[in-house]
């Protein structure tokens, strides 16, 4: 009778990669539903967009690269988590070939280029993103009021309509549909700030502005619909936490960097600075700690270096805000922070055991050959 | 014996009757105290066993017992009680026979080289795949479920039943497919890995265990010696983790290996270049020492010259030299009508294609020696009986001259021969052909080189000594009148010197190689 020969360990935690990429798919459905409960059907469209994109693209590649068991590869759910992220961050109303752009370059450029799952040095979803930001400005600043504050109805059947042809089937046009119930185009409630500090008003007057004050939040201070939106994003994310999916150092860090920074400027100039609840809960804030931060492949692997680049990305992601060309930073902090990640890795290597033995104990080691040397 | 300061039982905290036990017992000893662990891999290890119990690190590279720790397991301390104090030797051991292939997992005590077939049938091993009897080795290897030796995460899978049960077998393992799926799935399903970083979250000699698989892919050893390689324990908590199933032990296991080799070959390198070094110095010194003693025969030389040519009995130019040459030529046809002489016998299956005519002309003229001086020559070296035996037969009409001439190179040529003698004699192989070879004086110093080569370095230098005797026996010999013959004598000796020396170069790689292929 021979037995079956395997090497050493004989039995694993049956942990998959693609056990893990489903878990955060699953974590991100909450931050999806607000979404589509204020802003409408336009980021689900858009993320199925990207999904269909961002697998065709993989297929591609990987039967181009002539990969072995191309069906796993292609069902590792990276490619699809990368789609789903690219997805939340666009403009509900942008139109439809942003998103095969976006999802087609954070596959074949960002993803497959340098080597595919585990070799990319950029989130791809967030180098598509900042890629689109800058090359399409205009398609990439379609931020519509949410629906509550829309003088347009938008079902579903508009939103594909508007997506694919510009106009809603009445024949609004997109300008259109940006435009609420008192007459303003709207935009991010990080840009209304933004361009309302530039225009030398002041926080308090700035979120009298309907975007900022609606029955739900009204007088806190925060945007409508995007203060829910975060929360359902802290909520995924602390549940990957619970689960171990993500390590918690990392948004811990880029929380408190952030609230740090925030509170500063808060304290010292009230007038002309966000409160720090604010910068928590609006733009990307709770989406990039938690799931694009935490992004294994691009982040730090050592629990110093987590540490080191949340917080990192804090601060770059405070000073984008306040001090940079545009009204969010998460995604350029981020591609700043995978650029930074090796050489933070690099710094942060933990000691390794019996290595560099501090001195407490060395000496006793040490006295004790060196009595045994003598002894000889 | 060791009167220890403490004694410290760590016990993990899953195993509540034994801890319970342990406090009873050692309650008496203040020394002992009984530590509850966290039940968590691998605190077992020695290492990690130190760090909980003491909050101490043993130094990379050093033993506990530097930092003067022991650490004893409880079957081997179970071992050494019975050896100390019941006077019994290790010949039986506690066996956990466990899995859910087995259908009656139990502990046992099982002697010392007890098959693992035994043990399994004693638990009811279950095989999955085909039934148990199925016991030809010629069905394809896999036709039973794995059975591991020691623990899940670090025992080796074994080959048969047959193997026995050994003083660290501790348990055997017979996992079921639900239980341990990976241990059947023979298919890696190892995907790239994603930095999760979770492997190095689990590793307790808190090392790297993704930058460890990435430098051991690109087999850069350096690297991972840098990332401190030799301290990770095969423990397999990263393998275990791993989300991209990467068998991250395996991996090190192999670049382990190869840096141990490398090391090894590395080290022998070394030796072999420091043989190679202290040779060459001490070649060199042979050399300068030869070329010493060469300059020093050169000069009695030239003294001994310099005290002839005041004699003035012969010319010591070249034109002599050929003169006396082509007289010997000459002289070649009387030759064999002449020589009936034993000695010439011997020396007669001399074949006369000689490749030098420097040579040629000595041989000739040794031969008409020969046959004048006969046996004279060959038995004593002493000038003055040869000249007598000359002057006989030099009745002819030949010159006085050439007669001298002759007769120097003859004897010379006897000296050589006689010098050669017992150098060859040492050989082992071409004793016999050498010397009755009376070939030229090159292919002379070719044997002689040969037969250099082939003997040992004292054989070496006996050789050298012989050689030196020869080089003062010549000049002593007052017949080294001849000059050409002086010089075709050295320009042999150079040669033949040569080709020892390349000799033994070609000896020492050999042997160099020799040594590395060991």
């Amino acid at each position: 009778m021979a037995f079956w020969i395997a090497s050493s360990p004989h039995n694993h935690n049956q942990a998959e990669t693609s056990a893990l990429m489903r878990l955060v798919i699953y974590a991100v459905l909450p931050g999806i539903l607000a979404q589509w409960y204020f802003f409408g059907w336009g980021n689900i469209i858009h993320i199925a967009l990207a999904i269909t994109t961002a697998i065709v693209c993989e297929f591609v590649v990987l039967s181009l690269r002539s990969k072995k068991n191309i069906r796993k590869q292609l069902f590792d759910g990276s490619a699809i988590l990368t789609a789903i992220l690219l997805g939340i961050c666009l403009p509900a109303i942008a139109p439809w070939w942003i998103t095969v752009v976006g999802a087609a370059f954070a596959i074949l450029v960002v993803k497959q280029l340098y080597g595919g799952l585990g070799n990319n040095p950029f989130n791809p979803a967030m180098a598509a993103y900042v890629m689109l930001l800058i090359s399409f400005p205009i398609q990439m600043t379609l931020w519509q009021p949410p629906l509550a504050l829309m003088t347009i109805d938008l079902s579903f059947s508009n939103t594909v309509a508007t997506i694919f042809t510009g106009f809603t089937s009445e024949g609004y046009s997109v300008e259109q549909l940006r435009t609420s119930i008192d007459g303003f185009t709207m935009a991010t409630p990080l840009d209304t700030l933004k361009t309302n500090l530039g225009l030398g008003l002041i926080v308090s007057e700035t979120i009298t502005n309907n975007i900022f004050t609606n029955n739900l939040s009204s007088g806190l201070g925060f945007a409508f619909g995007w203060e829910w939106v975060n929360i359902a994003f802290l909520s995924g994310g602390l549940v990957l936490i619970v689960k171990k999916a993500i390590a918690w150092q990392t948004p811990f860090s880029f929380l408190i960097s952030l609230f740090i920074c925030s509170f500063i400027a808060y304290t010292i100039s009230p007038d002309t600075s966000a409160s720090t609840l604010f910068h928590w809960l609006t733009g990307g804030c709770m989406f990039g700690a938690f799931f694009i931060l935490t992004d294994p492949v691009t982040g730090a692997t050592s629990t110093k270096g987590r540490l080191v680049i949340g917080a990192l990305a804090g601060l770059l992601v405070y000073l984008i805000r306040t001090f940079g060309g545009y009204p969010d930073g998460v995604a350029f902090a981020v591609l700043l922070c995978n650029m930074a990640a090796p050489l933070i890795d690099q710094y942060t290597r933990p000691r390794t055991y019996g290595h560099d033995v501090d001195k407490k104990s060395s000496p006793i080691s040490d006295s004790k050959t060196g009595k045994q040397g003598a002894s000889k | 014996m060791l009167n220890p300061a403490f004694i410290l039982i760590g016990i993990e905290d899953n195993k509540p009757q034994a801890i319970k036990a342990l406090q009873q017992a050692t309650k008496a000893f203040e020394k002992i105290s009984v530590c509850v662990l966290p039940t968590k891999y691998p605190t077992g290890g020695e290492k990690q066993l130190i760090k909980v119990l003491t909050g101490k690190e043993v130094k990379s590279g050093s033993l506990p017992i530097h930092s003067g720790i022991v650490v004893q397991n409880v079957a081997t301390c179970f071992a050494i009680s019975d050896a100390v104090i019941h006077d019994i030797p290790l010949i039986k051991r506690v066996v956990t026979l466990t899995g859910q292939a087995l259908s009656k997992p139990q502990n046992v005590w099982a002697l010392l080289g007890t098959p693992v077939s035994y043990l399994l049938e004693q638990a009811g091993f279950v095989s999955e795949v085909e039934p148990a009897n199925s016991s030809d080795f010629t069905s394809p290897p896999v036709s039973s479920p794995p059975v591991i030796m020691g623990g899940p995460l670090m025992g080796f899978s074994i080959l048969n039943e047959s193997v026995p049960i050994v003083k660290t077998s501790n348990c055997i393992l017979a996992p079921s497919k639900e239980e341990m799926p990976s241990a059947f799935d023979n298919n890696s399903n190892e995907v790239e890995c994603i930095r999760c970083g979770q492997c190095s979250d689990v590793c307790p000699s808190q090392l790297l265990p993704q930058e460890l698989q990435w430098s051991a892919k690109a087999n850069d050893h350096q690297q991972l010696t840098k990332l401190n390689l030799f301290d990770c324990i095969d423990c397999g908590a990263c393998a275990y983790v791993c989300p991209s199933q990467i068998p991250l032990v395996q991996y090190y296991r192999v670049a382990k290996a190869e840096i141990r080799q490398q090391q090894q070959l590395d080290l022998k390198a070394e030796k072999a270049k420091a043989r190679f070094e202290a040779r060459k110095l001490r070649l060199e010194k042979e050399k300068i020492a030869r070329e010493e003693k060469h300059k020093k025969a050169a000069a009695a030389r030239k003294a001994t010259m310099n005290k002839k040519t005041a004699d003035g009995s012969t010319a010591s130019s070249a034109i002599a030299a050929a003169l006396a040459r082509v007289k010997a030529k000459k002289n070649e046809a009387e030759l064999p009508v002449a020589s009936n002489d034993v000695s010439k016998v011997e020396h007669d299956p001399q074949d006369d294609k000689s490749q030098a005519k420097a040579a040629i002309a000595r041989a000739k003229a040794k031969r008409l020696a020969k046959s004048q001086a006969s046996e004279l020559v060959v038995a004593s070296d002493e000038e003055k009986t040869s000249d007598k035996s000359e002057t006989v037969p030099d009745k002819d009409d030949k010159s006085q001259v050439k007669a001298a001439i002759a007769r120097a190179k003859a004897k010379r040529l006897a000296k050589k021969k006689s010098a050669e003698l017992p150098v060859a004699s040492n050989d082992d192989s071409e004793v016999e052909q050498e010397p009755q070879d009376d070939k030229s004086q090159a292919k002379a110093a070719i044997a002689r080189a040969k037969a250099k080569a082939n003997a040992k370095h004292e054989q070496e230098k006996t050789a050298q000594e012989a050689e030196a005797n020869d080089e003062k026996t010549a000049p002593k010999s007052n017949e080294v009148l001849d000059k050409k013959a002086r010089v075709t004598a050295a320009v042999a000796k150079a040669k033949a010197k040569a080709k020892a020396q390349a000799k033994k170069e070609q000896e020492k790689q050999l042997t160099s190689t020799n040594e590395e292929s060991t």
